[in-house]
């Protein structure tokens, strides 16, 4: 898979026929308008990339990832997801660009009640879809014999499984995966590179950023660089 | 004058007699009050929500003033409220003065500002994370609303018990719009007013039992409630 997307994007002919995922112009962003976290002129990410945005710690990955999720408002510049219009008011447009905390968050109540959550939110079709393949993803993510446990007793582990499951049921557009891995055990790790492979093989887009190499990372064919404000892609 | 112990006694009499007069005043106080408390719900939360996740202009204004409004005196409500409905008065034609629903509007404009201020609380208190991850696992904005109020749960039923207790208790508001009717507008507490200047201090006694009675259950289902919020935070 990896290196399939690596001949991909390798060739030249096919970047300029590339379509773009999301692009970013003049993004510039800083804490109480004084310290400037970035300042980005112009970056593309394009369909096919599956992206690693590496930083160190404080750098604004999460940020960056939050501002093109739309969950933090852009201060000066565009971001733009030309192939599909997010909008959280039109039924069409929800659910389409997902992003997942680092520490993922958990309803109050079991984790069926988690998973119900995106199973309401769905439209019909998705939704009779996303039922049936439920028991597969619940496989995947090894969580089947924990479907009636309150989602607050839950491992680390077995959080971001299930937070990764919600994403997985929704098959959003676009990804963003703030640090995925982090302080996981390998047996999770490897759980959640299955579930990320096979929504990158039905067609989402994903971004995640993490400052060490992990499995997760293996996937990506493509790596943005945030180093002293300035991007790299 | 009889002593305190026989007044006392004589007010237990009444209200496990079943006193019709006495239950007649309590079911009057618990009406308005249930039904200014639920109108007054919805709308409120919805203000405290927005006060609590948007950025606007005026926001921190708004908050002062929800705040102040909690200080007001119910009389100076109820000054307020019946010069707008009094005949001579721009709401003069509606003809509310002195009925139930002139009580159950004074009742709304007490208990909104509190209501407002406990839910905007409750909501600047639940993890961010709630609501974002709502939104992002593609949430109709209402199932998003819905969701978030269920992780705050304890604190939005502690701001109802509260706002509840402050309605059922007020007197200024009760007796100037609703004018202490027998029957019709004469609540707990403009009873035992009325009933103490009669010198009729038993059922004064036994409905301020009512209220003692009522503030002690609420309480320790607030305390219940604090309780069990706490062990779930942990």
């Amino acid at each position: 898979m990896t290196s399939e997307l690596n001949l991909e994007l390798s060739d030249p002919k096919n970047r300029v026929e590339m379509t773009a995922v999301a692009h970013i112009q003049g993004l510039k962003h800083a804490w109480n308008h004084e310290r400037v976290l970035f300042d980005i002129a112009d970056a593309t990410w394009f369909k096919g990339q599956v992206v690693w945005l590496k930083g160190e710690n404080g750098t604004g990955k999460s940020t960056l990832m939050r501002l093109m999720a739309g969950l933090e408002g852009v201060q000066q510049g565009r971001v733009s997801f030309p192939e599909h219009k997010a909008s959280w008011f039109r039924a069409k447009g929800r659910g389409q660009v997902c992003y997942l905390h680092q520490t993922p968050y958990l309803f109050a109540g079991t984790v069926q009640r988690n998973i119900d959550f995106v199973l309401k939110s769905l439209p019909r079709v998705k939704r009779s879809q996303a039922i049936k393949c439920l028991e597969s993803g619940l496989d995947m993510a090894s969580l089947t014999h924990l479907l009636e446990q309150d989602a607050s007793t839950l491992s680390g582990g077995e959080r971001q499984r299930l937070a990764l499951l919600r994403a997985w049921l929704l098959r959003p557009r676009v990804l963003f995966m703030d640090e995925p891995a982090a302080n996981l055990d390998q047996k999770s790790v490897t759980l959640m590179k299955r579930m990320v492979l096979n929504l990158l093989q039905q067609g989402t887009d994903i971004m995640l950023s993490s400052h060490q190499d992990c499995d997760l990372t293996s996937l990506c064919n493509h790596s943005w660089l945030i180093e002293n404000g300035l991007l790299y892609a | 004058m009889a002593s305190l112990t026989e007044t006392f006694v004589h007010a237990l009499e009444l209200l496990i007699s079943g006193d019709e007069k006495l239950w007649t005043i309590i079911g009057v106080s618990f009406r308005v009050s249930f039904q200014a408390l639920i109108t007054a719900a919805i709308p409120a939360t919805l203000i405290g929500f927005v006060l609590a996740y948007w950025r606007f202009p005026g926001r921190w204004f708004l908050l002062s003033m929800t705040h102040t409004l909690m200080a007001v005196p119910t009389v100076v409500v109820g000054l307020i409220l019946f010069m707008l409905l009094s005949r001579s008065g721009p709401l003069g034609d509606w003809r509310l003065l002195f009925t139930q629903d002139a009580m159950i509007i004074g009742q709304i404009l007490l208990c909104l500002p509190l209501l407002v201020s406990m839910t905007h609380t409750a909501f600047q208190s639940a993890d961010k994370r709630a609501w974002e991850t709502a939104r992002m696992l593609g949430g109709h904005p209402l199932r998003c609303l819905w969701v978030l109020m269920h992780e705050v749960r304890y604190a939005l039923i502690a701001s109802l018990v509260a706002a509840f207790a402050r309605i059922i208790a007020e007197v200024g508001c009760a007796m100037m719009v609703g004018g202490n009717i027998l029957n019709y507008t004469r609540n707990i507490t403009t009873a035992i007013a009325l009933e103490t200047l009669k010198g009729e201090y038993a059922q004064g006694i036994a409905l301020g039992l009512v209220l003692f009675l009522l503030a002690m259950v609420l309480n320790l289902g607030m305390a219940l409630l604090r309780g069990r919020g706490q062990l779930r935070n942990r």
